[in-house]
């Protein structure tokens, strides 16, 4: 939603302090690495040689699947870490390294995993005292090497990435202060060791040091990706020359792009993709982390496979660094992007399906006023005959800012208000943050007040600071008690004035606390368990909509898919909530990040993401207004947002022109939904998430690595925004080697590994739907999308140079859990291959009753006129009519009019 | 993709395919286009299509025409009979979509859902809601007529006064031009004899200055006479070293001589002589009894006198530039045409002190004699009869101005909106008290009255082309932090009182109020007539 202008307004008010410039983030706000103490001592920690080693003596395999040994520190004798190795199913490796017998728990990240990891069978081969062998999953290993440690991994025998290679891995283990604030062996009086201030904010520092860093490379690799969430380059940039990429999860004013600093969401995990292989790394940890990035050309040899002497290899040379927790890392050996998304899901989870609704269009400003306005919304887009599915209410719909509430004198009668929006199947959705307004006349505060629900202070007092309403505390979601409670706050016995068709969003997550440090939770703040804030700070926004989900799952008893929307996340978000990328501004340059920040949390497991329409601060101009709907209309999450500073916004307030282009983005939209909600399908499925970088499609196209102006729906679809303002031309590069693309416009093909210019005008939204491939898609109008679930079905089938193609279906009733209870769903495969084009069911178990049917087929690429189509259904046969197009190739056919769910096969002659 | 892209004849036509066709959706005006025995054009004249085209659930024409009664076309248009009630046209994607739009139902024929015939209420509550706005702008209409009337009383007021106003001016101008006469005619005997009294004094004066001076000689004269034989020796001189033009020798005898021009002079041939030489230099002994040299400063007309000449001519010049200047420096200039003027300084500045006042009183010219003095009064007189009535005539002009700029602003249809000219209504809101005078300016005051600001100024008429008066805009009002300037724009409403009934910041700083009015009735509205039971569609 929005930010701290207000915190700017509410500052001088109690401080009576310079209002600072309202251009830019203030960087000073936020630390940099040499601020923070932890990533200062592990930046300049740069040993010739590491100092780690294995002790060969007690390595074991525990079961089938785990080894374990000691890792010990040479220069300090009496710190033991103890080492795991787990083999996981899908080709994946974890590694743990804890301490052995620590002074204080080191907390251990949970909430990321969607359930225990499936170890499987490794094979170790002992080669020499000093390399420990594995092998694992599909042509997958690692060698360990064990002094100095050292941990090499392998996919299909090639060398991919690499451990302490660098001698960068540090752990600082947990010690006692002593008075003089040295300890006889370690070098612990360094200045931030036991307590740091920043700005005016202290941090007490109570348990010490107790970082961790290590170096993870990647080898024969040019680009890494992922690390979410930055405003920055997809292929993530080198970091020698600045910060390193800073996981914290913060509320930031009015973000720059292209650096490092946090936003509001973190995913530790990071792709490397090349033209042979894609490889993750994701280590769980929830802790303030840095990550340093470095392009290096090395040479390479190993033990088992020397490399090719004298021949320098391209490498990704990574340093993390973690302020608290445990080494916890996941290796995914790939070697395809799709078994990468796979693998990464399997660990943290995939994104649901989101009911059908949620992924069309959403109407949002902080804020419509009252009823008659958000009435006088609804009319208007019935007026202007644009779809829409979702109208929002951000905070001011609240008595003041105390959420679960309604303020009666706006809202006076939510129920009918919901009721009256619900005519046209539309929903509404809320607002609410986990700020809790301190005031006792408040049922939340005062109940959760009682009974001691809220995060502490590291003295054990209930912590205070301000946000919207002021004077607020935080509920303690760590506590699965408090979770529970904040839960039922959600069903609609409590949450007074909602209905089943209200939804949710969580915003202010991170937590944001305006009068706190870095507008954040200071770090000493105790969390159920004992735990710092410090060593859990990145889970607070995703436990918060966990447990929101879980609520609205229980609302229904488990019947209706929830949606909800968070600004916050971690590892295993995408779980239970889609995603926006927060206040981003209306300038071109934030549209155009659009793309890279989007594909960063697409390749991270987040599929149901997007970012404000038109931009949250400031008023876009009506051409920015424009391709901006335009270009979102072909990303996951469609929603228009503005600030409360802002001009009113709404699609028709901009002139004919501009009503009538808003208004086909949108219907453009709702043309592909049974397209996006198919491929929504498949990430719920698969792990692939619908929006994907050109390479996870054409992952030996070397010319794709860097793309971040343009991106896929789908293995079908084709997107490069329009993202300037003036321009009359755009250089669309077809990736993939004897490929057909087809301009859905023209019906033009072009042909792949081309670059072309293109002309475009304000009617442009480039989009191309590649050669091989069939989209289903419903041509026909609606007011919303819920009351198209009859319509009928077009199919485009693009041909591929052997005139094949082929392409899938899923639909089912769009909001409720049937398809996964009752297998109430269509799945279907459409394969077009020898002049025939056929429909089967791709879960012959499933059943599912829609009258939809196929209106429409339309081939392009077909090479001649045919003399008849036929089509057979059973013991039906029919003749449809058809037209061709032979200056495009197009052949048309008319009402070939099987039902979606029947099996059917159309032969061309 | 778009449908009309695939726009193109199909080759064949089957039989099985074709559904019935009844005319579903065909506006009656459009039934002629709509033959079933004959191949049917699209509207938009771009494809002809076999009739069985027409309603079969696909959309052939461009511009929808032949799936007027299915969802098949997303532009095309459904007519719904709507028996009992007005026939209208709605989208036909609102075809079979599971809501009933119209109220006859046959919208939904091809779904599952049960619409319940609605024309009979509609047709009620229409009637109902045509009756209640009838009733309203008939009630408001008559109260139109009483306000405007009143208005029109009020309007033609002004005008009566506004053309007395005019015809004030006219003659206040010609009685200028008489005044401007008997004005300049007095201050011809006035000038004269001022200009006698004048050179008396001036004479008075050089006798004066000759008498100074010549006292003055003698003064030095004897002052340097030391041994008062009645000569000034080169000895009694050359003591006064003060004259050495050389000051860096000695003030020889020879120097002392060459100013003497012999070895001692008398009286006379001083005075002739030598004075001059030495009259710049010379200090007169250490006893300080002699007068200075200074001439006795002369009196000279006071610039603080209103009776002299230069004066008066002075202010006539400041007058002609007067007429020009703005309305709100009018009160200063006012002031300045103030005659008296000593009294004008006396009282306005705090003096100095006795001395000073003294002495400026001191260097006066003497009293005019008795005569100049009456003509100097006569003369006054007429200039103050000149400049009362150009006063007069400043502020006439100034009230025709306002007049005429009020009548500049658009008063809506037949200046309808004259009645609430200048009226200011309130609005109260919880925080605040909106007022707006109507086509001056608009404000947002808190509860409280600690703060008001101007949320716009009278700007235009900004309803729609074809409903101009619908609405008012009042821009460039104080500007926001971090925003623009406020403004609002005001819808009129018809009602049978004046007030204010809504106000809302839909955008930051961007207002908008309803505000009722008799005068927004519309007498054609009015003037419909009631035909009970009798439905007009």
């Amino acid at each position: 939603m929005k930010n701290i202008l207000h915190l700017v307004h509410y500052i001088v008010v109690l401080f009576v302090l310079n209002i600072p410039s309202i251009e830019n983030v203030d960087r000073s706000n936020f630390k940099t690495c040499e601020q923070s103490g932890f990533c200062r001592r592990q930046r300049k920690y740069k040993p010739d040689r590491s100092s780690y080693e294995i002790d060969l003596n007690t390595i074991k395999i525990v079961k089938s699947g785990h080894l374990r040994c000691l890792l010990l520190d040479n220069t300090k004798s009496h710190v033991k870490f103890k080492l795991d190795i787990f083999t996981l199913e899908h080709n994946s490796l974890r590694v743990k390294i804890n301490e052995r017998n620590p002074i204080r728990r080191r907390y251990e990240v949970k909430h990321s995993l969607v359930g225990e990891p499936k170890l499987v069978d490794m094979n170790i081969t002992n080669l020499d005292g000093n390399q420990i062998q594995g092998s694992f999953g599909k042509a997958a290993r690692f060698l360990l090497h064990v002094k100095p440690f050292r941990l090499d991994l392998f996919t299909n025998d090639m060398f991919v990435m690499s451990v302490n290679s660098k001698h960068l891995f540090n752990f600082e283990h947990y010690r006692k202060k002593t008075q003089s604030n040295k300890t006889t062996t370690d070098n612990d009086s360094e200045d931030g060791m036991w307590e740091e201030t920043f700005k005016t904010h202290k941090d007490s520092k109570p348990y010490g040091p107790s970082s961790i860093g290590v170096d993870v490379n990647f080898i024969n690799f040019e680009n890494v990706y992922g690390i979410p969430e930055h405003a920055d380059a997809f292929s993530l940039r080198s970091t020698h020359d600045g910060d390193p990429y800073r996981l914290y999860n913060v509320d930031i004013f009015e973000y720059d792009l292209q650096n490092p600093m946090a936003l509001y969401g973190s995913v530790p995990y990071m792709l490397a993709h090349g033209e042979h292989a894609t490889v993750g790394f994701f280590w769980m940890n929830a802790a303030e982390g840095w990550i340093d990035v470095n392009h290096n050309k090395n040479l390479f040899s190993t033990a088992t496979k020397p490399i090719t002497d004298n021949i320098e290899i391209p490498e990704v040379t990574t340093h993390w660094m973690f302020e608290s927790g445990i080494f916890d890392g996941f290796f995914f050996m790939g070697p395809t992007p799709r078994d990468i998304f796979k693998q990464y899901t399997t660990i943290t989870g995939a994104a649901p399906l989101p009911p059908l609704w949620a992924i069309a269009y959403h109407q949002c400003r902080w804020n419509y006023i009252d009823e008659d306005d958000v009435r006088g919304v609804l009319n208007g887009f019935e007026q202007h005959q644009i779809p829409l599915d979702v109208i929002w209410l951000d905070i001011e719909h609240t008595n003041g800012k105390r959420y679960f509430t309604w303020d009666l004198k706006k809202f006076p009668n939510p129920e009918k208000l919901q009721n009256d929006i619900a005519f046209y199947r539309r929903k509404l959705v809320t607002i609410s943050d986990p700020h809790i307004k301190k005031d006792d006349a408040y049922h939340i505060y005062s109940e959760a007040k009682a009974r001691g629900y809220f995060v502490k202070t590291k003295d054990g007092q209930d912590y205070e600071g301000s946000c919207w309403p002021g004077s607020s505390m935080w509920l303690d979601f760590f506590n699965p008690d408090i979770s529970q409670w904040y839960s039922q706050r959600y069903l609609l016995e409590n949450y007074k004035g909602s209905t089943e068709n209200l939804f949710l969003w969580n915003d202010m997550n991170e937590p944001s606390v305006f009068n706190g440090p870095e507008i954040t939770f200071p770090k000493d703040l105790v969390h159920h368990g004992g735990w710092e804030d410090r060593e859990v700070h990145n889970l607070y926004g995703m436990l918060q909509h966990m447990s929101t989900f879980q609520g609205l799952v229980n609302r229904s008893h488990g019947h209706i898919r929830p949606f909800l929307l968070t600004r916050s996340f971690f590892a295993g978000s995408q779980r239970t909530a889609a995603v926006w990328t927060g206040d981003n501004s209306a300038q071109w340059s934030h549209l155009k990040v659009t793309v890279p920040m989007l594909l960063s949390l697409s390749v991270t497991g987040f599929g149901f993401i997007g970012a404000d329409v038109g931009g949250f601060f400031s008023n876009p101009d009506p051409k920015l207004l424009v391709r901006w709907y335009q270009a979102a209309a072909y990303q996951p999450f469609y929603r228009e947002h503005a600030h409360i500073d802002t001009t009113r916004r709404e699609p028709w307030l901009f002139g004919n022109d501009n009503t009538r282009l808003i208004r086909q983005s949108i219907e453009a939209r709702y043309t592909y939904l049974p397209y996006w909600y198919t491929l929504f399908y498949k990430q719920e499925r698969q792990g692939v998430p619908p929006m994907l970088p050109l390479w996870a499609n054409f992952p030996k196209d070397k010319n794709t690595f860097k793309t971040e102006d343009s991106f896929m729906i789908g293995n079908g679809l084709l997107v490069y925004p329009v993202a300037d303002a003036d321009i009359n031309q755009i250089s669309v590069y077809f990736p993939g080697e004897n490929t057909i693309w087809y301009d859905l416009r023209t019906f033009n093909p072009y042909k792949g590994s081309e670059t072309v210019l293109i002309n475009v005008n304000m009617e442009s939204i480039p989009a191309y739907q590649l050669g091989g491939v069939i989209i289903p898609r419903r041509l026909r109008k609606r007011r919303s999308s819920m009351i198209a679930l009859n319509d009928p079905i077009t199919l485009i089938v693009t041909l591929d140079r052997y005139l094949e193609a082929k392409g899938e279906l899923y639909m089912d009733d769009g909001y409720t859990y049937d398809y996964r209870r009752k297998r109430q769903l269509v799945h279907r495969r459409f394969i077009f291959k020898n002049n025939e084009l056929r429909s089967k069911s791709l879960d012959t178990s499933s059943k599912f009753v829609t009258e939809a049917w196929i209106e429409r087929i339309i081939v392009l690429g077909y090479p001649k006129n045919p003399n008849k189509v036929i089509i057979n259904s059973g013991d039906k046969h029919a003749t449809p009519l058809h037209s061709y197009q032979a200056a495009t190739h197009t052949l048309v056919i008319r009402r070939p009019g099987p039902l979606v769910t029947s099996d059917w096969t159309l032969t061309i002659s | 993709m778009h449908v009309a892209v695939i726009l193109c004849s199909f080759t064949s036509i089957s039989d099985g395919n074709g559904e019935q066709t009844v005319l579903r959706g065909v506006q009656t005006s459009l039934l002629s286009m709509y033959i079933p025995s004959k191949p049917f054009t699209c509207l938009d004249g771009s494809l002809t299509v076999p009739f069985e085209f027409v309603n079969d659930d696909y959309c052939d024409c461009q511009d929808g025409s032949d799936e007027p009664g299915t969802s098949a076309c997303s532009n095309g248009q459904f007519f719904c009979e709507n028996k009992g009630y007005l026939g209208t046209l709605i989208p036909s994607h609102f075809v079979g979509d599971g809501i009933c739009d119209c109220c006859d139902g046959s919208d939904e024929y091809e779904t599952t859902i049960v619409c319940n015939n609605t024309c009979f209420e509609l047709t009620q509550k229409f009637q109902a809601v045509r009756d209640a706005r009838r009733t309203l702008h008939e009630a408001g209409i008559a109260k139109k007529k009483e306000i405007i009337a009143k208005s029109k009383a009020i309007t033609s007021e002004r005008q009566e006064h506004f053309n007395k106003l005019e015809q004030d001016l006219n003659n206040l101008e010609n009685d200028l031009k008489e005044k401007e006469k008997l004005k300049q005619e007095a201050e011809v005997p006035e000038y004269a004899a001022k200009e006698k009294n004048q050179k008396l004094w001036e004479e008075n004066r050089a006798m004066q200055q000759v008498m100074v001076r010549d006292q003055q000689i003698r003064e030095i004269f004897v002052d340097l006479d030391t041994n008062e034989d009645s000569l000034v020796s080169i000895d009694e001189l050359q003591k006064h070293t003060e004259l050495d033009i050389n000051q860096e020798n000695e003030f020889t005898v020879e120097e002392v001589r060459s100013i003497l021009g012999s070895d001692s002079v008398n009286f006379n041939e001083f005075n002739a002589i030598v004075f001059e030489k030495i009259s710049n230099s010379y200090q007169s002994s250490p006893e300080p009894t002699t007068p200075t040299l200074e001439p006795t400063p002369l009196p000279e007309p006071s610039i603080y006198s209103a009776t002299t000449p230069s004066s008066i001519l002075e202010k006539h010049g400041y007058e002609e530039e007067e007429v020009t200047t703005t309305s709100s420096s009018y009160k200063d200039n006012e002031e300045e045409n103030n005659n008296d003027r000593d009294d004008y300084h006396e009282s306005s500045s705090v003096s100095t002190s006795l001395e000073h006042e003294k002495h400026i009183h001191a260097s006066l010219a003497p009293e005019y004699d008795d005569e100049t003095k009456v003509l100097i009064q006569i003369a006054d007189q007429a200039r103050n009869e000149y400049n009362q009535v150009k006063e007069k005539i400043i502020q006439i002009k100034r009230q025709i101005q306002d007049f005429k700029k009020q009548s500049d602003v658009d008063l809506g249809p037949n200046n309808d909106y004259a009645p609430i000219l200048d009226e200011c209504f309130d609005y109260d809101e919880r925080e605040y008290t909106y007022r707006i005078c109507m086509f001056k300016t608009a404000k947002q005051i808190s509860k409280g009255g600690s703060s008001q600001v101007t949320i716009g100024y009278w700007d235009s008429w900004s309803g729609p082309k074809d409903d101009k008066y619908l609405k008012m805009k009042y821009s460039n009002g104080a500007t926001c932090w971090n925003g623009p300037p406020r403004s609002l724009t005001v819808t009129l409403k018809c009602g049978t009182e004046q007030k204010l009934s809504d106000v809302r910041e839909p955008s930051r700083c961007e207002y908008t109020m309803t505000f009722e009015t008799p005068l927004a009735c519309d007498e054609t509205i009015a003037n419909r007539s009631l035909h009970p039971g009798h439905v007009e569609f």
